[in-house]
């Protein structure tokens, strides 16, 4: 197949599947969905890496781009490409939509409907992730609001129509910071000879002043990118979310249904970080060198907030909801990690924020699992009223017991890598932040380890619906393996992803390193002139 | 005055051919009052006379495409403008008259009936006709006059249908305050053009520039006695009778009314032909304020501009705070048609600050973002209405709460209900989202040349997640809430006919197969921008 091509074909391949289900029989509807979404799981991993890995990078370390004409008049272009940045996410977002749609298997009210939607979710996300043209972006992106709203408000729990339109009011406002703060960078893009452009890569060359061709010169001034920063940044700061931005998840998380859970804390919230990543620092470096600190103060901030808001819950499915909130503000700090004198911790910290992403993708989706078998068999959540299910669900217990492990950060676990390196990236940037999170490290193993202690250890279980917690069936039992299995197998050997990310994050610290000396020799350069002229 | 009447011979020639749709609306016209007479209603009703009228006139219209472009000109002694702009007003407002002349088809308004005494048929399609006409008219007026009468043309047969329900307290308290609105609004606009033409000498919209260009800018203030004064104070005049037209606040207090107390295919014409009209107008109205050597006619544009900005900003805003707690369909509709007017009056601040201050590229940005905003608006009002008059006839009701589990029950209607309403929100990949985002290109592309457009498309920004909540409300009773008690087996009035849905995904299809589209029609609405720039 032409590797240019299959990015295309993964992006709307599920999109394909969407109208087949939509057009096809109820009762074959499953066999579609879940047959789509693991042909492209298949295109992500067998296809997608022999051929990332084959194919060469671009100027802008960019592999199998497509590039199109799309329209004309306002100079927006068909642009798909991958890059270390994006590549793990994409797997991760292969991955994790098709465990949540083997979870999703007995969904039985409106299946069409419900694959549809699943399928859209799917091609949403893939494509965002993969968008080089911002316009491209931007609409995927919003791709994405539509279907989680229905997810959640049609197949969700009894506060559903209140948590859905909650989490669309929130994305929709942060998506149209996003919007403004894109148009802003279009125009300034155009102020030369060259035509106001939505391509990534160019704008993120202009940003930085290091144009080419018919936008040698061209500028984008510090105020617009201050101003588009901090736009930006609100947008990806709700998705992500970080406090104070989080009140959507809690509602969101606890309402959807198990398997739109494990999308959302999977795949949706690495949104937030893959965009400042992609968009709010390359588009705005400038702002993003003044912002840097905020961004990290900010993690530190999540994390103990999300964690101690962790400990205060007793339905199951809002601590796991509260430990993404904290868990992703290890994400933040390592963003948040710019130390311009010593670009490896910088590199490191960008390094650990997208293997923290990847971490919290397989640690949330299984939690979220785990909250969802006992959800289905018991129909309630209540942590203080389980107890005991190591003796009544042995593997379940034992998988639960090990994700939970994984999620609080032990060592030789998925969890560990991301938090560690995230904490030591800061330290130079921000000691205070640096020193916060790991404080906030021993407060996730308080509350993760007293659940572990109410549901999985001590007495046995003798509230409602007793007799229906049976073992684990083999469609959950593999579902749940597989997710147990990565987070030992990346715990113990996570160099492949950091092998994938190094030499993207190398080049983007490298490009704004660059911008932010190039921005203060022209002030240098200024205060001399202004110097002389006095 | 002598007049020449050499002139008048070759003016007719080139005059009548353009006016040919024009010409076919009137024949319509006639035609449909005819009907009664000899007992040809029977074999020929009134629905089916204004739908083949329409239907060619709508067609005649797409023809004239290629040739505005090339050979613009002007019509009947100058009154009339025939360019790009007149063409495309000309399609889009000729079609969303055939478009509801078939939604009325579809949905049996008004009720047919065998006696030809009984027969509305005529006294419907009649004023329908005439506001498609008025609309067109107004997109061409090059005229102080012929702007006064295409706004009373629009305007005056709009009063007759929305106080068309018979017996209905509703619809005639919404017809007379309609009424005595339109009165005052077309009576200040009146004096206002009478205050121009006293200030100028002309009422011809292309000399307007040019005479304005006489009057020294330290002269152009309000309290400066004479012309300066005058001038202001005609232009402003002038823009309260549009504003009118396009319901913006504080001009907007028919709209609720008159919507809730109209027909649902009513209000969804009311709600995008004259508006269309109204804005080609108003575009047309301001350029012709810039002239050659035009200091004082550029200041009053930018003034006007400035005002736009504003009115865009207050009219989004109230309107979408008035929306919130809205229980009638009708009535949400109304106060989105506000917000929505807002929004569209952004490009045209942005096309007018632009041409005030010499930069073509946001004038041209900002007039090709309002035309597209206008294509997408006119497919997604049509079907939100027609969406809400097909659940009329079968709930027999109109207010929120009355969707409650359609989703499932009358799955085509609330799927295209809720593409217009998602369009209407500007979520992507709908038509709703190129307008608003052709629009807010162009207003945020110069923050520190015009701060104040800047900051109203912050403000539009904001309003559009606002907007998300009540556009939603109907979206989730479609499908989130569970039908009423007792009623969630029974089949809810006859079922949607194939012609119906058929209707509805016609509306629904450009909407959401826009974006395939997008590179033909952004650079069509450039093309028309930069020809009448």
């Amino acid at each position: 197949m032409d590797p240019a091509a299959l990015l295309s074909l993964i992006v709307f391949l599920p999109a394909a599947g969407a109208v087949l289900t939509a057009c096809a029989p109820a009762a074959v509807a499953r066999w579609i969905g879940l047959g789509t979404v693991a042909a492209t799981f298949l295109l992500t991993t067998a296809a997608l890496l022999p051929a990332y890995f084959e194919a060469t990078p671009d100027d802008h370390g960019m592999r199998l781009v497509t590039d199109a004409e799309w329209v004309g008049s306002f100079n927006i272009r068909y642009t798909l490409g991958v890059d270390g940045i994006s590549l793990p996410l994409v797997v991760l977002t292969g991955l994790v939509f098709l465990l949540s749609a083997a979870t999703s298997w007995n969904v039985s009210e409106k299946p069409r409907a419900y694959w549809s939607l699943f399928l859209l979710l799917e091609t949403g996300v893939l494509g965002t992730f993969l968008a080089l043209d911002l316009f491209l972006f931007y609409v995927l992106f919003e791709v994405m609001l539509l279907p989680m709203y229905f997810l959640i408000g049609v197949w969700g729990g009894p506060n559903r129509a209140y948590a859905a339109i909650k989490f669309f009011l929130y994305t929709l406002a942060g998506s149209l910071l996003l919007l403004v703060a894109l148009l802003m960078l279009y125009a300034a893009g155009g102020s030369g000879v060259g035509a106001s452009t939505f391509d990534m890569r160019l704008l993120s060359d202009i940003a930085r002043g290091a144009g080419t061709g018919e936008y040698a010169g061209v500028t984008i001034d510090r105020g617009t990118q201050t101003l588009a920063f901090w736009l930006m940044l609100g947008c990806f700061l709700i998705k992500l979310p970080a406090v104070p931005f989080h009140t959507w998840l809690p509602d969101a998380h606890v309402e959807a249904p198990t398997p739109v859970s494990m999308i959302l804390a999977g795949v949706l919230l690495k949104v937030g970080g893959y965009g400042i990543l992609r968009l709010a620092y390359p588009l705005a470096p400038l702002g993003a060198a003044a912002g840097a600190e905020i961004v990290c103060a900010l993690g530190a901030v999540s994390i103990i907030y999300g964690a101690l808001a962790a400990m205060a819950q007793t339905d199951f499915k809002r601590l796991v909801a509260y430990s993404s909130v904290s868990h992703m503000g290890y994400v933040l700090l390592g963003l948040g990690a710019w130390t311009l004198s010593e670009p490896d911790f910088w590199k490191m910290g960008f390094s650990g924020a997208i293997f923290q992403m990847v971490g919290h993708g397989i640690t949330s989706t299984g939690m979220f699992f785990a909250v969802g078998v006992l959800y289905d068999r018991v129909h309630h959540r209540e942590i203080n009223r389980f107890g005991g299910l190591l003796r009544r669900m042995p593997i379940y217990a034992a998988l639960g017991l090990g994700m939970s492990f994984a999620a609080l950060g032990l060592p030789g676990l998925c969890g560990f890598v991301g938090e560690a390196v995230t904490v030591f990236a800061a330290w130079p940037a921000s000691p205070w932040a640096a020193a916060a999170a790991a404080f906030g490290i021993i407060l996730t193993a308080g509350y993760m380890l007293r659940m572990v202690q109410r549901v999985f250890l001590g007495a046995e279980y003798v509230g409602p619906l007793r007799e229906n917690l049976s073992q684990l069936s083999g469609r959950e039992t593999a579902i749940f393996a597989v997710l147990m299995a990565l987070a030992v197998a990346l715990g113990v050997y996570p160099r492949p992803v950091f092998d994938v990310t190094e030499p993207a994050v190398g080049r983007l610290v490298d490009t704004l390193g660059d911008a932010v000396e190039a921005d203060r020799e022209r002030n240098d350069g200024e205060t001399v002139i202004a110097g002389a002229a006095e | 005055m002598a007049r020449d009447w050499q002139g008048v011979l070759p003016d007719l020639a080139l005059s009548l051919p353009a006016f040919a749709p024009e010409l076919i609306v009137c024949a319509t016209i006639v035609a449909l009052l005819l009907t009664r007479l000899f007992g040809m209603a029977r074999w020929l009703p009134a629905g089916s006379v204004a739908f083949g009228g329409s239907a060619l006139a709508t067609a005649l219209a797409c023809l004239q495409w290629g040739g505005a472009f090339e050979s613009p000109s002007d019509g009947w002694a100058g009154l009339v403008r025939n360019d790009a702009l007149t063409v495309y007003v000309r399609v889009l407002c000729l079609l969303g008259w055939n478009l509801t002349v078939t939604l009325t088809l579809l949905t049996g308004v008004p009720r047919p009936s065998i006696d030809p005494a009984d027969d509305d048929g005529p006294d419907f399609h009649v004023p329908l006709a005439a506001v498609a006409l008025g609309s067109v008219l107004m997109g061409q007026a090059n005229h102080l006059l012929m702007l006064f009468l295409a706004v009373e043309m629009a305007s005056v047969p709009a009063y007759v249908l929305v106080g068309f329900r018979k017996g209905s307290r509703e619809a005639g308290e919404a017809a007379l305050k309609y009424l005595v609105f339109g009165a005052g609004a077309a009576g200040v606009m009146m004096y206002g053009a009478s205050l121009l033409a006293g200030v100028t000498g002309t009422l011809s919209l292309p000399a307007l520039g040019e005479r304005l260009a006489l009057i020294p800018l330290e002269g152009l203030e309000w309290n400066e006695p004479g012309v300066g004064g005058a001038a202001i104070a005609g232009v402003v005049f002038i823009l309260c009778g549009l504003a009118f037209k396009l319901s913006l606040v504080p001009f907007h207090f028919w709209t609720p009314d008159a919507f809730q107390g109209a027909l649902a295919e009513v209000s969804g014409f009311l709600s995008v032909a004259p508006k269309i009209g109204a804005f080609a107008l108003l575009v047309r109205f301001g350029l012709s304020l810039h002239g050659p050597f035009g200091e004082t006619g550029d200041a009053l544009l930018t003034g006007l501009g400035l005002a736009c900005a504003a009115g865009a900003a207050v009219s989004m805003t109230f309107g979408n705070l008035a929306a919130f707690a809205q229980k009638d369909l009708g009535r949400l509709l109304a106060y989105s048609t506000v917000a929505q007017s807002g929004t569209m009056l952004l490009g045209v601040a942005a096309c007018f600050l632009g041409v005030g201050r010499g930069d073509g590229d946001l004038a041209v940005a900002g007039l090709a973002g309002t035309l597209l905003y206008l294509t997408a608006y006119l497919f997604l009002n049509l079907g939100a209405f027609a969406a809400v008059a097909i659940f009329r006839n079968r709930t027999l009701r109109t207010d929120v709460a009355s969707l409650a589990g359609l989703g499932s029950k009358m799955p085509w209607v609330a799927g295209a209900f809720a593409v217009s309403l998602v369009g209407l929100v500007g979520l992507p990949p709908t038509a709703g989202f190129v307008g608003k985002l052709a629009v807010f290109a162009a207003a945020l592309s110069d923050r520190v040349g015009s701060p104040l457009l800047f900051a109203a498309a912050l403000i539009a920004a904001a309003n559009t997640v606002a907007s998300l909540f009540y556009y939603f409300r109907p979206i989730r009773s479609l499908y989130l809430d569970a039908a009423p008690e007792g009623t969630s087996g029974a089949p809810i009035g006859p079922p949607v006919t194939g012609s119906e849905r058929a209707y509805l995904v016609l509306l629904a299809v450009p909407v959401l197969l826009i974006l395939p589209l997008l590179g033909r029609l952004g650079a069509l609405c450039d093309a028309i921008a930069e020809a009448v720039l």
